[in-house]
Parts: structure tokens; sequence; C-alpha cells
């Protein structure tokens, strides 16, 4: 086995790790404050990469990534207000439901407005060639994505540790009865949570798309990873997104490497050992829906 | 009497109408195999409600055993291995044991983690279904096998085929009616409505859990069994986490209280899907968003609309 | 029989706090026993190990001898345990009559669960009427039981935890958020109950006037503890117990 392509491999797996770390922190976020089951992060992820397509026209690769995870944050607190709000409180499972024909419809309105077919995105020019790190030639973009997500990774840390309005939302994982209780307005800490948490399905969407390609069903893709990636790694945990994420993109790849028919079994291996055995995954709290 | 008067006239009058169907449905632009399939998926959603408005229970993985059972069926009749009169039952108890053993691993989780699992085994076999070429023909699809005879009825015609599946469906309806009248059924409506309290009634609750995730789950491998025979063809798509959605979307609009709810439901997706069809190739989104609609505001679907008092 | 309910140094701990911390007592068989303390003080927790919510950190239970200390509840249901909960469970969105049928459907089952056409031979709902007029909620039959009022909640409750005919009824709070008719309405009919045919019974109860009418034995528990037992009389005199419900005695 050649190391760099071992490594290279490795370094995919940590790309892509580094992805479902994105998506997995908005679900986390989501599920931990409102107890809502997010099925339709997958096409809001999806959304992003389109939204990205349209707006790279006019202002290139850093305007679409900047703007368009913006554009997807504002359509979740839109559904949130709208929609995932009436079933706060109730049993779990309408979230849940509710999500799933919410992204049923939208993946639907993206094959609407874009068509079935996949649609091509690329890199910046500077970002499109490959790295020399003398063990192995590597991609630059996905050592840029690699780099920016770390970067995002220690930006968000910092907000949840050290900004007040972090501090709630750290808080609102915890208890979002209690916060409500000491004053702090709980419908405007809901929908931003919403909003934050698709605004990174959106980025990550963006990020995702010079990787995979632009297609309706690459939500279909992501989603279920990013569940496994919070229950591996524990609802409502940062650092357990974090693990979760990098741990299940390395399994994944190299499963890839060395088994490839087995690598999306490999995923659901993992998902049903952990649920089975510790459910609370790696960092998770005990007894959360339980 | 295991059913009431009332069940046996309104069953009785649903079955009259599915009766009468092949001779109604060209006449409105219809075929036959659509009334074929909402039977089908009439049984498929009918014995699924089992376990989500019968006791309570939201399972994604339902399909696992729809397919399951279509695949077993396709591939104990190709190459006449096995006459179909043995394939079909070889298939359901293939669903059955399936659903015995994850059902048993599964059942002890509450909740959300308990829809994952269902989710996540579901998906298993989707990735065995597509990566196993030499067995099940991958992304393909599994093809070579036709529907011929069944105990020496000729059911390769459309019509000979819907009443074939009309005796199942029929069997199904008044199996799962006589359940939910049953000690079992009520037992499982305890479970519903307050699992604790059941619990301290002396109820083994998991037991019967148990016991409903693989009642609905051999209707499940009944249904696809019956599918496969439609198609004469097997796909993966079948064991997708997404059609055991569209099992959980034909109960919910249905309406999971109601018996006849996810027949109700099964006739809507397979018409929405038809006819939206001949307009637009996009009707997942009208179905999607009704789906929404009933989640929000129709908690108790269609026909819940009918009884005294709705939503929550 | 003296220890028809007994357990042994029961502990339960969640991480590094002890709800209950090495209590033991034992009840006679038809007693009433009442079990107070202050808030906190691990009097449900206790109930809850007791009537196998869940398990104990530490400790055994017994009921008539037999060591049911890993008995999942609804075993120690079908051995004669019955229990209310201080927020009365029971089927809110099922009708008052249904409510108890279930209950009695529930009490023959444990003799022949699966024979689901032996139940038609035995005419339960003509049982469940006969329950519902000892309990005084036939007129509320049809109704829907979450529309109740609470103090009628829980007599459909005790009505449907009677049912099961048990032999030990373990009741948490049974009078919490009652008026005081509906209290005296309650537990006139425990009384009633247990004159007709004397059964064990463990209360939770912090009003006290109950606890001076109705029970026989008291079991006094503060921060997971038992700190005393005795009579009503025992207990009220009794300065441990003062000093855990109003700080030092001055």
């Amino acid at each position: 086995m050649e190391l760099s392509l071992l490594l290279s491999q490795l370094f995919n797996g940590i790309a892509t790790g580094m992805l479902y770390v994105l998506m997995a922190m908005g679900l986390t976020i989501i599920m931990g404050t409102m107890g809502v089951v997010n099925f339709s992060h997958g096409v809001l992820f999806a959304f992003g990469a389109y939204f990205a397509y349209l707006i790279a026209e006019k202002a290139g690769f850093f305007g679409a990534l900047l703007m368009a995870p913006v554009v997807v944050g504002m359509i979740g607190m839109v559904l949130e207000r709208g929609l995932v709000a009436r079933v706060y409180g109730k049993d779990p499972l309408y979230g849940l439901l509710l999500t799933f024909g919410l992204a049923m419809a939208l993946e639907e309105v993206i094959r609407i407005g874009w068509g079935t077919a996949g649609l091509p995105f690329s890199a910046p020019g500077f970002l499109s060639s490959f790295i020399d790190l003398k063990i192995m030639f590597y991609p630059a973009y996905r050592l840029a994505v690699l780099g920016f997500i770390l970067l995002l990774i220690a930006a968000l840390w910092f907000f949840l540790e050290r900004t007040t309005t972090g501090k709630i939302v750290r808080a609102g994982i915890q208890d979002s009865v209690m916060v409500g209780i000491l004053g702090v307005n709980t419908k405007a800490l809901f929908t931003g949570v919403f909003g934050l948490g698709t605004f990174l399905a959106g980025l990550a969407g963006v990020l995702a798309a010079p990787m995979a390609g632009i297609m309706p069903t690459m939500g279909d893709n992501v989603i279920m990873p990013s569940f496994i990636v919070i229950i591996l790694g524990g609802i409502g945990s940062f650092w357990g997104s974090v693990t979760g994420g990098l741990m299940l993109g390395i399994i994944v790849s190299l499963c890839i490497q060395f088994v490839p028919a087995v690598a999306e079994l490999s995923m659901y291996l993992v998902m049903a050992l952990v649920l089975l055995v510790r459910p609370r995954g790696l960092f998770g709290e005990e007894g959360l829906f339980e | 009497m295991i059913w009431s008067k009332k069940d046996i006239l309104w069953i009785g009058a649903v079955g009259g109408l599915f009766a009468v169907l092949p001779l109604l449905l060209p006449k409105i632009g219809s075929s036959i195999p659509v009334g074929t399939e909402i039977m089908i998926w009439g049984i498929f959603a009918t014995g699924f409600n089992i376990l989500l408005g019968g006791t309570g229970i939201l399972s994604f993985g339902h399909a696992a055993f729809f397919g399951l059972a279509g695949y077993a069926t396709g591939l104990l009749i190709l190459k006449d291995r096995l006459p179909l009169a043995l394939a079909i039952p070889a298939a359901v108890l293939g669903a059955f044991l399936a659903a015995a053993l994850i059902g048993a691993l599964i059942i002890r989780k509450r909740g959300i983690y308990f829809a994952m699992l269902t989710i996540a085994f579901g998906q298993m076999f989707y990735f065995i279904a597509s990566q196993w070429n030499s067995l099940t023909g991958g992304l393909d699809g599994l093809t070579g096998f036709k529907r011929t005879v069944f105990l020496g009825f000729d059911i390769k015609p459309e019509v000979n085929f819907f009443y074939f599946v009309f005796g199942f469906f029929l069997l199904t309806l008044l199996f799962v009616r006589a359940l939910l009248n049953s000690s079992i059924g009520k037992t499982l409506v305890a479970i519903r409505e307050n699992v604790h309290r059941a619990e301290f009634l002396g109820i083994d609750v998991k037991k019967y859990q148990h016991f409903a995730f693989v009642a609905s789950a051999t209707f499940s491998g009944l249904a696809g069994a019956l599918y496969a025979l439609l198609l004469n063809f097997a796909f993966p798509e079948l064991l997708h986490w997404k059609t055991s959605g569209d099992a959980v979307l034909m109960s919910v609009i249905g309406g999971m209280r109601a018996f006849f709810g996810p027949l109700v439901g099964a006739g809507i997706f397979v018409f929405l899907r038809d006819i939206i069809s001949t307009y637009t190739i996009h009707w997942a989104l009208p179905l999607g968003a009704i789906f929404v609609v009933f989640v929000l505001f129709f908690q108790k679907g269609i026909l819940g609309i009918f009884e005294r008092g709705n939503g929550r | 029989m003296n220890r028809h309910l007994v357990c042994n140094n029961l502990v339960k701990a969640f991480g590094g706090f002890r709800a209950v911390n090495d209590v033991s007592l034992a009840v006679p068989k038809d007693e009433i026993r009442a079990i107070i303390g202050p808030n906190g003080a691990g009097k449900s927790t206790l109930f809850n190990l007791l009537t196998g919510f869940f398990p104990p950190t530490s400790g055994r239970i017994l009921y008539k001898d037999k060591d049911i200390t890993n008995e999942p509840a609804y075993r120690r249901v079908k051995r004669g345990f019955s229990r209310s909960f201080q927020t009365p469970k029971i089927f809110p969105e099922l009708s008052v009559r249904q409510n108890v049928y279930l209950a009695v459907q529930a009490y023959y089952s444990r003799s022949f669960e699966w024979n689901i056409f032996k139940f038609r031979s035995l005419d339960l709902p003509g049982k469940t009427e006969d329950l519902l007029r000892m309990f005084d909620l036939a007129r509320h039959g049809g109704q829907l039981a979450g529309s109740l009022s609470h103090g009628d909640q829980r007599i459909l409750e005790i009505c449907m935890v009677m049912a099961l005919e048990p032999a030990v009824l373990l009741l948490d709070e049974p009078t919490s958020g009652m008026s005081e008719v509906e209290t005296n309405k309650t537990i006139d009919l425990l009384m009633k109950i247990y004159e007709e045919d004397p059964i064990t019974m463990v209360i939770i109860e912090h009003d006290m006037r109950v606890v001076r009418r109705i029970s026989h034995h008291i079991t006094v528990l503060h921060q997971g503890a038992l700190i005393a037992e005795g009579t009503y009389a025992d207990i009220e005199a009794d300065d441990t117990v003062r000093k855990a419900y109003f700080g030092e005695v001055r």
C-alpha cells in the first residue's frame, strides 16, 4: 500500500469529515436546543450549493461563500417561525415528520428551479491546482476547505464559550425551559439557533460544491452521515460533533480504499452499534431522548 | 364475534368498491395496475399502522421488510426454482424472521433512537441490495422473473393479478381489524396512550411492542412480495428509508387513528402521484406540502376530520 | 405476615448524589404506612425503587420473602403491586370507561394473555360497569379522562389501580393539588377500600392531617436517609423530625 495513496485517502476522509462536522454542528444545536430532528438539513445543504451557483455568476466564489449561507440561514429562520415552531413541546416525532415532509417538498423545489441534471461548480482559480506536500500531491482546494473549517470551528468555539450570546445558546442546549425562566427570549433564541444551524448547512453546501458537484440529491447523501455523526459524538455536544465527524469521515474513506462495497454499510453499522451499546455517543448526556 | 357488524359492513363496502375497480378505472382514464398498486400499498400501510397508529411507534425502516420479501420472491421464482405458491409464503416468512430478529435488538430503545435504528437497518439492507451485484443485480435491480401461475390460477394478466391481490387485500383488512379489536389490540392502545401506566397495569410493554413491530413488518413483507410480482422487477429503492417514509405519509395523511386511514392515504398517494405526474413530474412537492399541512394541523388525518374534535 | 414488603439498605445514586441513602424498612401485611419527609427527602425515588421504575444502585427489596430487587415493574404488578403517581397517570385521550376497561383487561391478562377468545367469555364490559359504579364514576363514563377534574382523575386512577386487585398499594401523594373537600373524598375512598378488604398500603404524603387520619405507622425520610419511625404521636414529638422540617430546634 503506497503511503501517498493512504495519506491522500486519509486527508480525503478528514476533508469529508470536516464537512460532516459543519452539518453535525448545525444539527446538534437544533436538536439540543429545541429537540427537533431536522430532516431538512440535507436539502438546505443542497440549497447552499445551488445558491452559490447562482451567486457565483455575479460575485464569484468568495461572494457566493459569503452570501449563500446567509440566504440559507434566513430561509431557515422563516421555516422555523412559520412551521417548525408549531411542533415545539410536542412529541419529538412530530418534528421529525414535519422536517421529513419539508425535505421532500424542498428537494422537488430544487428540481423545479434547476432541473434534475447536475451543475458544474469550480473552485476559485488559484485553488484548483495540486499542492506538493513532498509525501503526496493533494488538491489545494481541499486543504483550503480543511483549514477554513478548522478556523470556523475555532470561531464557533469562541462564540459559544466566550460571548454572552454564545453562552445563552449553550445554556439553551442544556435546558431551554430554564433559560426561558431566567428571562431569555426563547422565541428569538430558537429562531436564532435554527438560523445558525441552517447557515452552517448552507455553508457546508457551498464548500462541498466544487468537491462533489451540485445535484438535487446531494442533500440525501449527507443527511444520514450527519445524523450518524451526532449520534456517534453525542447530541448537543460541540466536541462530539467534531470528533464524530472526523472519525466517520476517516472510517468511510478508509473503507472506500480497502473495502469499497462496504463503505456505506460501515456507516450504518457504526450508527447501529453506537445506538445499541452507548446511545448517548462519545460525549453526549445520558437520558436525552431516552 | 371478533368483528362487529359495523366492521363487516365497512370491510364489505370497501371490498365491494375495489371488486368493481377493474371496470371503473379504465373509464376514468386510469388503468387496472393502478388499482392493484393501491391495494398493495393499502396492505403495506394498514399493516404498518398497527405499529404507528395502533402502538404509537414510528419506524422509518419497514421498507427493509417490504423490499426483502420483494427480492426474496423474485429470487425464489427466478429460473422456476420454486412455484409461486411456495415462494410468496417463504418471502413473507423471511420478512417475519428478519423483523423478529431486528425487533428484538432494537425495541428496547425509545422514540428518536428507535426511529434512527430502523433507518440504520433499512439502509444496511439497501446497500447490501445495491452492492451485491451477483445476487441482486445491484443498482440495476433484479430482473428475469415473471409472475406466472399460482396453484393453477394464471395471474399473468392484469385483471387476474388484480383479483389475486384482492384476496390478500381482504384478508389483510379482516385480520388487522380483528387484531385491533382483540385484547392484544387494546393492550397496544394502552401502551400508546400512556406507556408508564401500561407498565403499571402489569403489561409487558417490550413484548407487545416487539409483537407490533413484527406483525406490521410481516404485512410489509406481504405487500413487498406482491409488489415485486406486480412489476416483475425488484430494485434497491424498495428498501430505502424514503419508501418507508411513504408508508408513514400514507398513514398520517389518511389518518393514523382510523382503520381505513392508511388505505385512504395509499389511494391519495397513488392517485396524486399518477394524476399529478401527467401534468408535472414534480409531484413530490404538493405531496410533501400536503404532508406538512397534515402533520401541523390535521394530526388525525383525513378520516380524523370526520371525527369529533381534531388536531391535538 | 410481619415482613410483607421489605427493603434492605437501599441506595440509589445519580452520579455522586445519593437520592436514597441506605434505607431499610419492613411493612407488615395490611398495614397502612405513611412515608413523610421534607422535599427532596427521596420519597418518590424510594417508591420508584420499590415499584421497579428503576433499579437500585445497591440493596435488596423483598416481597413475601421473595427477592424482587431486579424485577421489572410489570412483573411486580403481576405479583400484586399497584401504584399511583404524583400526577395521575391515566389514559387522557381515552374515555373513563375505556380507561377502567383496560385495567380490568390487564388484570385478567395475568391468567391467559394470548388466548384472545377467552376474554369474550369474561364479560369485561360488565365488570367495568361494576367498577365505575363502585367508584362513583359511572356518570363520567363516556367523558375523555383528560377532561376530568384533577380530583376525579385521581379517583379514576385509584379505580384502575384497584381493578388489579392488589395486595400492596403504593400511592404517591394521592392528595397533592387537591382542595380540602377533594382530599377528604379521596381519603374516605381509601379508608372504605381498606375497610371492605384490608390491603397493605404505603402512602407518600405531605398533608399531616391525612397522615394522622389514615396511617398506622410512619416512616420519616430526610435527604435520602431514614431518620425516624413510629406512630403519629411518636413522630410529632420527635426532635430529629422537627429539625429536619424546620431547621434547628430553638
